[in-house]
């Protein structure tokens, strides 16, 4: 019995030794710093005490346990949250970022781990089809592939753009907006949180969620992308996604 | 156009480009890829617009504030008007609220709360902006007409000119040349303060840099684009400053 103890213990010790030598470098040792946008539920809100919550920062906990990472969110305003890799302030962004061809330019994106569609949420009883959305003015977050399916559909004249998600949905229940135009996924926690709120899909293509890491850190990508695969092939990612869709 | 495609697709394919090529793949799709300059031309409009707006609204309360606070303040004692001094203390919250307070927390509540059902964010930002800008000017010019020396009213008045007229033709056209100078500094502020009117969905420059920026995930050109037009527009605006203070002192005889 003891020498099974033993030889777990030796065993466990020569892995660790062996993840802390697989030499992730970030931008601090130790730490897993990601830029995020936390207003975007389930997928990263705050709770009351500040601290960031949601599907994403679960996923991220049980990874950088993994690796031995101690997860740090970078919280600021989606628009810059996709260039802070870039820009050398964070590691990665982590913040329901869709997989586009575009942004593939300047981030190196994990393997996608959820597939959503573009949804549009509208004051119940309120006139809305996907037909006389041209006629409608539709909020938005800033930079986000729901602003940019807006313009090109609708034309810029259609979209308003605001800071934040919560600042749109506070203007939609003014009547300052008609309707907003955001994944679905997310939408979806917005109308069960607000009363009176009811939310159609566009049919527009699905869009991939990923991680994006600034470009040339592939060994902490593959990294990722390894942790990841085990998490979608177990079903720990599922089964997040419902506990905080519950 | 043709010559943009091929560069961007080398960039993005991570092949090696020039200097020159980044720059001009750069620049294209920041300024005239899909007419983009437009987006920020618009912007400037409604920048210009909000800033004259808010101009005209702001000098408008801030003369009213400051005449009625000095005509207050420089009452004879023993001769207090108690409706002089009910309207005083009101106009002094008024100033001290404005002051008080953050400008862009004015305006969200402004946008999202007083005129919560208004859709016009470019007139209720222009409205919040000169009603800030009236608390600030009305204290700039309180100080002109106060560092007037009180002599100069007091001859006019044994002259035979009554209180409006010493006012006009004694008392102001002192004071503004003191104050010329600290109106632009205001008058500089409130044009680049138009920039927070972004927050609750107005479309001035800003907006125009952020959308950009937001469509081609590359920050430094929109942005420092628009810091390159605000400079020149607050250049352009001084310059107006200084003329204006210069005919002005035309006839200082120094």
């Amino acid at each position: 019995m003891k020498k099974i103890l033993a030889m777990v213990l030796a065993l466990a010790m020569l892995l660790s030794v062996a993840a802390a030598s697989a030499e992730l470098t970030t931008l601090e040792a130790g730490k897993f710093v990601y830029a995020t946008s936390p207003d975007f539920p389930p997928f990263e809100s705050t709770d009351d005490e500040g601290t960031v919550i949601g599907i994403e920062p679960d996923i991220l906990a049980i990874i950088c346990e993994n690796l031995g990472l101690t997860a740090e969110p970078y919280a600021i305003d989606f628009d810059s949250a996709l260039v802070a890799p870039g820009a050398g302030k964070a590691d990665a962004v982590v913040s329901g970022v869709t997989v586009k061809e575009e942004r593939k330019a300047t981030l190196e994106f994990t393997i996608p781990y959820v597939t959503i569609v573009q949804g549009v949420v509208f004051k119940s009883g309120a006139d809305i089809t996907m037909d006389n959305l041209g006629d409608k003015i539709i909020g938005v977050q800033s930079g986000t592939t729901g602003q940019i399916e807006a313009t090109d559909h609708f034309g810029e004249d259609h979209v308003s753009a605001y800071d934040k998600y919560s600042l749109a949905f506070q203007a939609l229940q003014n009547g300052q907006i008609d309707c907003i135009m955001v994944d679905d996924m997310v939408g979806a926690a917005y109308v069960k949180q607000i009363p009176g709120l009811e939310m159609i899909s566009t049919g527009y293509d699905p869009e991939n969620f990923a991680f994006g890491f600034a470009k040339g850190n592939t060994a902490l990508v593959d990294a990722f992308n390894a942790e990841l695969q085990k998490l979608i092939d177990d079903g720990t990612i599922e089964q997040i996604i419902l506990k905080w869709n519950e | 156009m043709e010559q943009f495609t091929a560069w961007k697709a080398l960039m993005s394919a991570g092949e090696p480009t020039t200097l020159w090529q980044q720059f001009y793949v750069l620049f294209y799709q920041a300024f005239i890829e899909n007419d983009r300059w437009r987006q920020y031309l618009n912007g400037v409009v409604t920048t210009l617009y909000v800033t004259v707006l808010a101009l005209v609204l702001g000098v408008i309360l801030g003369v009213i504030v400051a005449v009625i606070r000095t005509a207050h303040d420089q009452q004879r004692p023993g001769h207090r008007n108690p409706v002089l001094g009910f309207v005083n203390a009101l106009l002094k919250t008024y100033v001290t609220v404005i002051r008080g307070t953050p400008m862009m927390v004015q305006l969200m509540i402004m946008g999202l709360v007083i005129f919560a059902s208004s859709r016009d964010f470019v007139m209720v930002g222009a409205l919040t902006l000169g009603i800030n800008s009236g608390a600030y000017t009305a204290e700039i010019i309180r100080g002109g007409l106060m560092s007037v020396d009180q002599g100069q009213m007091e001859a006019g008045r044994s002259l035979g000119m009554n209180y409006t007229d010493t006012m006009r033709f004694v008392v102001v056209p002192q004071a503004i040349k003191a104050i010329l100078p600290a109106l632009g500094n205001e008058f500089i502020v409130l044009l680049k303060d138009t920039s927070l009117i972004s927050v609750i969905g107005g479309k001035e420059l800003l907006y125009a840099a952020r959308s950009v920026a937001a469509r081609n995930y590359e920050p430094m050109y929109p942005y420092v684009g628009a810091a390159i037009i605000y400079l020149l527009l607050v250049m352009l605006f001084t310059w107006l400053l200084g003329i204006f203070e210069r005919r002005l002192r035309a006839s200082d005889r120094r």
